[in-house]
């Protein structure tokens, strides 16, 4: 970033260079290469303080140049009439060339807010995303719980079921421990007791139902 | 040759009832019952049996616990203990190959004969 004094000053220097190829033709003449110099340096130091390199080199080849010539035309006496029209044409191309940094500089920032937008875009799409597969995890969940329940229920009533159901086994195993082998009514129907377990008369619960087999 | 012991922790009283008829009925055995897994490691001090047959789900003391307290008492961490449970299926438990975790298994109901049998196993 560049300070804003060094900005300011800058444009003073400018305007005052300008100014003085107008107003002050004549006398211009003789000493408009040390305005030249005074308009250039503060724009070179802008340049330098922003990095537009190229306009930098630019303006640095042009005031040697200007130096050297002016050197070399008073040594050799010469006198070039069209100083401050000279003058005038620099100043409005340096006003270009600070001109053109600046819009470059206004593009690049246009194109980083174009790129941030885009990825804030990104991001939001990405996040209704993810609230919409929270959601559905959480009916999901919500689903495993309920099943979760009847499985706890069902285990619950087998658990109840099968109690009694060993105590009634034991109890036929029991009887035909200690029957008298004289009595083949009590036999059959001991063993019809016995077999009874094994028609199923209840169900076990469907595997998977409170095992965590219903997967989220 | 003396009777084997058998301990039955059980909270049901008619479960421990008619087992310990049918088990002593074989003339094999000396069973024990007990209805509190709170009282289980104190009768299973004073009775030293050769097996511990224990129900899982207890209202005071859970089967679990009471097996934990026999694993670390230093006479009775050798005796065989079965789990006596409603809770796993007969097929769970012949899937393990009848043990679970370290633990016999036996799921109810199941035939007391089979169970004289799996006692008869780990006494052997």
């Amino acid at each position: 970033m560049v300070p804003p004094r060094g900005l300011a000053i800058s444009l003073a220097a400018f305007v005052v260079a300008v100014l003085g190829a107008v107003f002050f033709r004549d006398t211009a003449a003789e000493y408009s290469f040390l305005m030249w110099l005074l308009a250039m340096m503060p724009a070179f130091a802008l340049c330098h303080y922003r990095g537009w390199s190229r306009i930098k080199l630019v303006l640095g080849v042009s005031m040697v140049f200007i130096t050297v010539g002016y050197v070399v035309t008073q040594l050799a006496g010469w006198r070039v009439s069209d100083w401050p029209a000279f003058v005038f044409v620099l100043a409005a191309y340096i006003g270009l060339a600070l001109g053109w940094g600046w819009l470059a500089e206004v593009r690049n920032a246009t194109t980083e807010r174009q790129v941030a937008e885009e990825e804030l875009q990104r991001t939001h799409q990405d996040l209704r995303e993810s609230h919409a597969n929270l959601k559905l995890a959480q009916w999901k969940l919500l689903e495993a719980e309920k099943l979760e329940t009847v499985g706890q229920l069902a285990a619950g009533v087998a658990h109840e079921v099968k109690n009694p159901l060993m105590t009634l086994l034991t109890g036929v195993r029991y009887m035909q421990q200690q029957s008298q082998p004289n009595n083949p009514e009590l036999e059959t129907l001991l063993d019809d007791m016995r077999d009874a377990r094994r028609d199923h008369s209840y169900r076990e619960p469907r595997r998977g139902w409170c095992t965590g087999h219903y997967s989220v | 040759m003396h009777k084997k012991r058998i301990l039955l922790v059980d909270d049901e009283a008619t479960i421990t009832r008619t087992l310990k008829l049918y088990l002593e009925g074989t003339g094999n055995y000396e069973v024990l019952a007990e209805n509190q897994g709170s009282r289980a490691l104190a009768t299973a001090r004073k009775f030293r049996p050769d097996v511990i047959l224990l129900d899982l789900v207890m209202p005071d003391t859970d089967g679990s616990e009471v097996a934990e307290q026999l694993r670390d008492d230093e006479i009775l961490c050798t005796t065989p203990v079965v789990f006596l449970t409603a809770l796993v299926r007969p097929g769970e438990v012949a899937d393990a190959d009848g043990a679970i975790g370290g633990y016999q298994f036996i799921a109810k109901p199941l035939d007391p004969e089979r169970i004289v049998a799996c006692v008869e196993r780990l006494t052997r």
